[in-house]
């Protein structure tokens, strides 16, 4: 009798503990940004179309020209995004991402997806720049290069 | 019959004051009906889940559980989580409220221990117990969490890098319960996802009264010798009457905040129970006696008393501020008031009853009622 109120109750939490990891991975917000900076793999450079209009989950994320970044938040694991080139350069693309849960902040390279690469390559965490230790208190400091490599 | 009338009267008495008191203020304040409906419709929505959950200790002869902000705090602990860990919408406020559900229930464990010890002085002991775990709820947010407990979110943290901020946006489940589902009527709009986990917790409610738990705490609430020689164990099913009213109180004050959408770190807890309390006394209960309809008339008097008087103060005299001096007087003047009468009641209740015994009249007003809920 014991035993079997035991293994009930485990059942009971194990249930419970597995209902808790499930809402956490639909209910995980995401802080996407869709990012068209040029790419550098090994030799190639890839970089998005003048000028684009992106979709995440089919609702319009703005037009973005090149070398810019645009926030969308998003919750749960897997979302689409579409880009479509709005200045004649290549097709329309989509890609139905998955999003690891434990990253809030993830910046999605509009030239990696374009170009079909693989998605570890086109979802990457986002990595605040380190503060320069030549930089002023409070000073804000453009960042001009457009060139962000990515690790293969 | 006019001794039936002076009885219902004597019964009713601080919901006819109310009554009495809003029907004059309303026109006073000269506030649109409708703004007044919609107004009263969010609020019910908001608080109705927290009075709720002080039924069952009234049922089981514990009084008013001012012990509820236990229960809030550990409520508090979820949102903070989930808001560190950006877990949004619905999803995040069933996160919270499963985080929180072993908090709460630890707390209220301790809470029914210490009560236990205090027999006949719950409420005052219960009071006090809030204050102490107060003390140690703040050590955990103040201190451990992001020294202790991980925080990821910068934002939330105090900028010493541990502590959480004074207070916490809760953006990413805002009102998410209240808009998963809402119904317009007449213009007026329902949060009618709310309402059904208010209407679920009723039903509950009035099923906990038929099992067999439920009749041991209306029995241990009628007269704990009596329980104790039924072979009732009448301390285990005290600490069960206030384990749930904290875990209930924990996913009411979830349901509050939710709500609001801002959680104010270290005050929102504090309130809560006398707030709640305060409503549930203006709906017409007593520290014995509670039901669901008293949940329902206290918050919808409270809060209209809540919105109008202000408005009214500032109307008749020019100043707000009377209004809102005046509703805090109400609210703490109508807890010490029904206390009073009750304790007045039942010194009547007793010097009647050996009035009978002694072959005098039988007791006016009957034999205290037991918990009912």
């Amino acid at each position: 009798m014991i035993r079997r109120r035991l293994v009930a109750r485990s059942i009971l939490a194990a249930s419970i503990a597995a209902l808790a990891v499930l809402l956490f991975v639909r209910g995980k917000g995401h802080i996407l940004y869709l990012d068209t900076n040029a790419v550098e793999l090994g030799e190639r450079r890839l970089r998005a179309p003048e000028l684009s209009a992106v979709f995440v989950d089919g609702k319009d994320a703005g037009e973005m020209g090149r070398a810019e970044r645009v926030i969308a938040e998003v919750a749960g694991p897997r979302h689409e995004i579409r880009v479509e080139p709005l200045s004649g350069e290549g097709e329309a693309a989509a890609r139905s991402l998955k999003l690891p849960a434990a990253w809030t902040e993830i910046v999605i390279s509009i030239p990696a997806l374009l170009a079909g690469e693989a998605d570890e390559l086109v979802v990457t965490r986002f990595a605040a720049p380190p503060e320069s230790a030549e930089s002023e208190p409070n000073s804000f400091q453009q960042d001009e290069s457009e060139v962000i490599p990515l690790a293969q | 019959m006019k001794s039936k009338l002076r009885l219902l009267l004597i019964d009713n008495a601080v919901v006819l004051l109310f009554v009495a008191i809003i029907a004059v203020a309303i026109p006073i304040s000269a506030m649109p009906l409708k703004y007044l409906a919609q107004e009263i419709l969010t609020r019910l929505g908001r608080n109705a889940f927290l009075v709720l959950a002080l039924l069952l200790p009234v049922m089981a002869g514990m009084g008013l559980n001012f012990g509820m902000v236990l229960g809030a705090m550990a409520g508090q602990i979820g949102l903070i989580l989930v808001t560190d860990w950006n877990v949004v919408g619905i999803s995040g406020v069933m996160l919270a409220a499963i985080i929180s559900t072993p908090v709460a229930l630890g707390l209220g464990w301790v809470c029914g221990q210490v009560l236990n010890r205090a027999k006949g002085r719950e409420m005052v002991t219960g009071y006090i117990l809030g204050f102490f775990m107060n003390g140690i709820y703040q050590l955990l947010v103040l201190y451990a969490m992001g020294m202790l407990i991980p925080i990821a979110t910068p934002g939330i943290l105090l900028s010493r890098g541990y502590g959480i901020r004074n207070m916490v946006d809760l953006i990413g489940v805002r009102q998410s319960l209240d808009k998963l589902l809402v119904v317009t009527v007449a213009g007026l709009k329902l949060p009618v996802a709310t309402y059904l986990v208010i209407a679920a917790m009723c039903a509950f409610i009035v099923w906990f009264r038929g099992t067999k738990l439920g009749q041991d705490m209306r029995a241990v609430g009628q007269d704990r010798a009596v329980a104790t020689a039924s072979g009732i164990p009448v301390e285990r099913t005290r600490i069960m009457a206030i384990m749930i009213s904290t875990l209930l109180a924990c996913y009411g004050q979830i349901i509050f905040l939710q709500n609001l959408g801002t959680l104010n770190t270290y005050n929102s807890h504090e309130q809560t129970g006398m707030f709640s309390i305060a409503a549930l006394l203006i709906g017409g209960a007593s520290v014995s006696r509670a039901s669901i309809p008293n949940v329902i008339a206290g918050v919808v008097l409270f809060h209209l008393m809540f919105v109008v008087s202000p408005i009214a103060g500032k109307n008749l005299i020019g100043s707000a501020q009377l209004g809102e001096f005046f509703r805090q007087f109400i609210s703490y003047g109508i807890i010490a008031v029904s206390l009073v009468l009750f304790s007045w009641k039942r010194k009547a209740d007793v010097a009647a009853s050996r009035e009978a015994l002694r072959g005098g009249s039988a007791p006016a007003s009957g034999p205290s009622k037991g918990g009912r809920a």
